[in-house]
């Protein structure tokens, strides 16, 4: 019996996919499954791999071990091109290099017409705290709706890299929460019920 | 907890939610719907292909690839992770009836060593060649080593620890932490959603955190010799 | 912080110590080797102000014969509301007075089953919070909230509740503070007054014109003054000077900085010096200055804000003393530590 493969959730396996040109039919290798999708598609699922962990840094490896079973092999038989699935390797990183510095978390305590002023910290348990004022001018002009009072921000510093240039960067980032629920604050409200309702105050 | 006050020299951030997805819906428009993005940010995305079957596409700094069973949204930039855990919030409290099995936050870290003798020190400390290597190979090398832990707390699971020689930066120290998150067999698909925003809150900086953490404790551990350059 | 003697504490709001990061009335009881289990009788929150809530939850959870005490409000379903916003905002960075309410609540629950703890006391005007029979006599009595108060602190809170609100943000501190809870102190034949964050308001059943109003002219009068919100005017109400406190009585503040407001301002303190000589602040309002290791994070924070620095930027500690046994009139003790100051070296800025 197969063994089952491993869910794993690590970062950037290398994911092969199928694109298909032409004639959708399924190349059927030892080692991968064809599910039937529709009576028009057929979609040919990439082999999970069984050592668990990819890792961001294969792209760069050069390996001599056992070529997997995907459809990326080399092959010299004869196949009408039109319909040879070509392999496509999907990367789930994207490219850049970024170093960063320093890093504030906090929430914006006041906002005046030009400026907000924010409460931050680098750890929750840092004391004293630092507290920095803001020209909006540093927000872009739809992010700064979003500087009100108790809004929670992450500013960044460290050298951002294009291509072999280096750049010096601070950034403020206005988080996006997202709302309430109804659902969500019935229960929390129930939580909270729940938690004070048995205290007997004198 | 004392550091080794190296700051690393590129850092990212992959989170992988395993479950059953419609890839065509993450397409830039969407993001821009969902108030996520704007629209100049619709107009700089990068679509290699949005479809059915598999989306993968560029947006604020963060790449986001969808296949059917798999999403990953990541950056390789850092400072990008408050960014990431909003839209992962957003994104999955809209899809609430998201069938989803397994969560793994993934952070990662390239630190510089500079000297190749401390460097080399490192590998040889994490895997000893004398008792056993030495004598099967001819001039063996670390190239990957691999710690799974237990995780504790209101979402149990593993974390798996990957060190090996950087790729990016030369000589250098990868460290790769993944905080993997099993959902229990009996949830119900709403239930799995409710869950993985839950652990995506709860466990958040801790796995922000956990490759630095981790480099850090082998850099302070194992020092390099006098004379050497740390 | 207040020591009745023979080794009864009290303890009002809390604050940390820079240096342990602990709240200070732990890290100032340790080093006294006292017992925070055994000897503190009641721990209150005087209201819910950031500034003025840092670390009450661990007091509390060491402090395991004291009673907490806290403004009635507390008991509203709309108090409810705010509490039920810690469970969306706890995954945030950064403390606030909703976590630590949170904490006690849960504290609070804990205890709730166990009669070896004392019950939890909802402050209200005229309510007495704690005392003690045997010589020399204690009365802590809240000299606020009025029912008044309560309910226009309650109005406001509505709006920020989850449900209505919808945004999640962290809750900041309401002004103006309707629930803060002033105190009366007795001890045998000494009166002093806590006046906590309480403000001076136009509506006679707020704030401190309700208190004053409710005080029996012919009592014994205060013979020391925690002036309430740092010293700003929006809580100065000359009707506590002139009927609630002796003459030349000992008054004290603590500093507040945030953005362009510093208090007391040097004009606030000299109003407070035209009415008493023995003005002291435990530390001047200034920040200080933000410096990091890292010179690029400095030169780049300094370049990307308007203003920057760290607060508090200054600590210190005024300590007033007296025998209990003596009389009413004989003079208190008082002693400075850290950056603590006279108000009049702070206004003559000799400091």
């Amino acid at each position: 019996m197969a063994n089952i493969p491993e869910i794993s959730t690590c970062g950037n396996q290398p994911r092969w996919i199928n694109e298909f040109q032409n004639d959708q039919r399924p190349r059927g290798n030892a080692g991968t499954q064809v599910m039937l999708r529709s009576l028009f598609t057929l979609l040919i699922k990439e082999p999970v791999r069984r050592d668990g962990m990819g890792s961001e840094q294969e792209s760069a490896v050069v390996s001599t071990a056992a070529p997997t079973e995907t459809t990326d092999r080399i092959t010299t038989s004869s196949r009408p091109r039109s319909v040879i699935p070509r392999a496509k390797r999907l990367n789930t990183l994207p490219k850049g290099r970024y170093i960063l510095l320093k890093k504030y978390e906090g929430f914006v305590t006041s906002r005046g017409e030009k400026s907000f002023t924010a409460r931050l910290s680098e750890n929750a348990s840092d004391y004293p705290v630092l507290e920095a004022e803001f020209d909006l001018e540093e927000l872009s002009e739809t992010d700064r709706s979003l500087a009100v009072d108790g809004a929670a921000l992450v500013w960044t510093m460290g050298y951002r890299y294009e291509g072999n240039t280096r750049k010096r960067e601070s950034l403020i980032y206005l988080r996006r929460l997202p709302p309430w629920k109804d659902a969500e604050a019935e229960l929390a409200k129930k939580a909270a019920d729940e938690l004070t309702r048995d205290i007997l105050w004198k | 907890m004392a550091t080794n006050n190296r700051t690393p020299e590129a850092e990212g951030l992959e989170v992988v939610v395993v479950g059953s997805f419609n890839p065509a819906i993450f397409h830039p428009e969407w993001f821009l719907r969902q108030k996520l993005a704007g629209e100049d940010d619709v107009k700089e995305a990068q679509v290699n292909v949005v479809g059915r079957d598999v989306t993968d596409i560029e947006i604020c700094g963060l790449k986001v690839v969808c296949i059917n069973d798999r999403f990953s949204l990541a950056t390789a930039n850092i400072s990008h992770a408050a960014k990431m855990q909003d839209f992962l919030l957003h994104i999955f409290a809209l899809l609430p009836h998201t069938p989803v099995t397994a969560c793994g936050i993934n952070s990662f870290a390239h630190y510089l060593i500079g000297d190749t003798q401390y460097w080399n020190k490192i590998g040889h400390t994490l895997v000893p060649k004398e008792l056993i290597w030495n004598g099967l190979l001819e001039k063996p090398g670390m190239q990957s080593v691999i710690v799974k832990g237990l995780r504790k707390g209101d979402f149990p699971g593993e974390i798996n620890i990957r060190v090996e020689p950087s790729q990016k930066i030369q000589p250098g120290l990868y460290v790769l932490s993944n905080y993997h998150y099993q959902m229990a067999d009996a949830a119900i698909d709403s239930d799995t959603t409710e869950m993985l925003l839950n652990f995506l809150k709860a466990e958040w900086k801790s796995a922000l955190e956990k490759a630095r953490i981790v480099a850090d404790e082998i850099l302070l551990k194992i020092r390099p010799d006098d004379g050497e350059h740390s | 912080m207040v020591h009745f003697g023979q080794g009864d504490w009290g303890i009002v709001d809390s604050c940390l110590e820079p240096n342990s990061k602990r709240p200070v009335a732990l890290h100032y009881l340790k080093l006294l080797q006292v017992d925070a289990e055994k000897s503190v009788r009641f721990v209150l929150a005087s209201h819910w102000h950031d500034d003025h809530m840092q670390g009450i939850s661990s007091v509390f959870k060491e402090a395991k014969s004291a009673l907490f005490a806290c403004s009635q409000a507390v008991r509203t379903p709309e108090f409810n509301e705010i509490l039920s916003s810690w469970t969306g905002t706890r995954f945030l960075p950064g403390g606030s007075g909703v976590d630590e309410l949170h904490s006690v609540m849960s504290e609070l629950a804990k205890r709730k089953a166990d009669t070896r703890y004392p019950s939890p006391v909802l402050a209200s005007a005229n309510k007495v919070i704690w005392e003690r029979a045997r010589q020399p006599a204690i009365t802590v009595k809240a000299l606020s909230p009025s029912d008044a108060a309560e309910l226009a602190t309650l109005a406001r809170l509505k709006p920020l509740c989850p449900k209505n609100s919808k945004a999640r943000r962290r809750l900041l501190s309401l002004q103006p503070n309707d629930t803060s809870v002033a105190l009366a102190l007795q001890i045998g034949n000494h009166r002093v007054l806590l006046g906590a964050d309480l403000e001076a308001r136009r509506d006679s059943g707020l704030g401190w014109i309700a208190v004053v109003d409710g005080f029996d002219k012919n009592e014994p009068k205060h013979q020391g003054f925690k002036i309430p919100h740092h010293g700003s005017p929006t809580a100065h109400h000359a009707g506590v000077w002139d009927h609630m406190l002796t003459d030349d009585p000992w008054a004290v503040t603590t500093p507040f900085v945030s953005g362009n407001v510093k208090l007391p301002s040097v004009a606030d303190s000299q109003h407070i010096l035209d009415r008493t000589t023995g003005a002291y602040l435990t530390a001047p309002p200034h920040p200080a200055k933000f410096r990091d290791s890292n010179k690029t994070v400095e030169k780049t924070a300094h370049e990307a804000t308007l203003s920057i620095h760290f607060i508090p930027g200054r600590y210190g500690q005024v300590r007033i003393r007296k025998d209990a046994n003596f009389v009413p009139e004989a003079p208190w003790n008082v002693e400075l530590f850290g950056d603590a100051l006279t108000m009049s070296d702070y206004v003559h800025g000799t400091h």
